[in-house]
């Protein structure tokens, strides 16, 4: 009879160990799950800025490109202005390039309208393509650089390359 | 006391320690610690800034400096044709770059600027020449920068933006 005794209360105290274990274990896997999730957001974020700057660097490339590269001097950043405006008159560069959306803007100085041949070099935008569609942008900084025909000299300032891509509906 | 309350208080004191000690830890590792990436945008931004042509001719007009090139005139001591002294011009000329860029203010995403230009020769003994320091701001959050150097014999010149948050 006492040896019934003393094997329940042994039982009874394998069986509240058992539950502070698996409490204990509960509790541990909470907090690793709250620190892990932490962690992964971080590690998003930092797969989210790469990716943006791999795309900035692909747009940054369309400066070098021969449709708009600056040949008067060696810069690699440099997009002739002259040749952007002329090309935004050439229907046929519409469907040259799969974006649904081209545009150089200056952003010191700063002009608003969008350039024609008449408020040429007074402007602030130069669109080529814009389909109108959907569509997620990234822009990278470039110089605009043009001949100046008054002062005859090589003027560049600075300005950015806006890339369309249609987003997926 | 009983033996069984002894337990409970032990216990209870065991997941106390275990939950301060994991604070503690979870506090350290997951602080908002002030960041500073190197970024992409800003190098280019820097890239662009040093071919933008400045109202400074240092030698004949119409052979405007780049700003790139006004770092250097401005560590010369250089003056323009046009009376100013370059390193004004550099001044006057870097925040309107900027602050077409960036909107910065304390109401804004951005709240402050640090922009540096150093001279820096290649020998180890000798120390780095301050071209220009200009500041907007307060900076205290996370930092996004970058650094553009410029070969300028004997050395470089070495030119940061941080953009604060």
């Amino acid at each position: 009879m006492h040896y019934l005794v003393n094997s329940s209360r042994g039982q009874l105290k394998i069986q509240q160990m058992a539950f502070v274990l698996v409490a204990i274990m509960i509790f541990f896997a909470m907090v690793g799950l709250f620190y892990f999730s932490i962690k992964i957001a971080d590690l998003k974020g930092s797969a989210q800025d790469l990716r943006e700057d791999k795309v900035r660097e692909t747009v940054r490339k369309m400066a070098g490109s021969p449709e708009f590269a600056w040949t008067a001097s060696d810069c690699a950043s440099c997009i002739d202005l002259d040749k952007v405006l002329a090309l935004k008159e050439r229907k046929v560069y519409e469907d040259f390039w799969d974006f649904s959306f081209l545009q150089i803007s200056r952003v010191y100085p700063s002009e608003g309208e969008e350039c024609t041949k008449l408020n040429y070099p007074r402007c602030g935008t130069i669109t080529i393509i814009d389909k109108k569609e959907n569509t997620i942008a990234h822009s990278a900084f470039v110089s605009l650089c043009r001949f100046d025909g008054v002062e005859e000299y090589s003027k560049c300032e600075l300005g950015k390359i806006i890339l369309g891509f249609e987003s997926v509906k | 006391m009983k033996r069984g309350q002894e337990e409970i208080i032990g216990f209870v004191m065991i997941v106390v320690v275990v939950t301060i000690v994991l604070v503690i830890f979870l506090g350290l590792s997951i602080r908002d610690e002030p960041v500073n990436k190197d970024s992409r945008e800003i190098y280019q931004f820097l890239e662009s800034s040093m071919e933008y042509t400045t109202d400074c001719a240092v030698s004949f007009v119409p052979d405007y400096s780049t700003l790139g090139e006004l770092f250097g005139d401005c560590l010369a001591g250089s003056k323009c044709l046009n009376g100013k002294d370059s390193c004004d011009v550099l001044e006057e000329t870097v925040p309107l770059l900027i602050e077409s860029s960036w909107q910065v203010g304390s109401d804004r995403p951005i709240k402050a600027y640090e922009f540096k230009s150093v001279h820096s020769t290649n020998s180890s003994n000798s120390q780095d020449t301050k071209i220009i320091e200009l500041n907007s701001g307060n900076c205290t959050g996370s930092v996004i920068g970058s650094e553009y150097l410029a070969p300028a014999f004997p050395g470089n010149i070495i030119t940061s933006l941080r953009l604060c948050f």
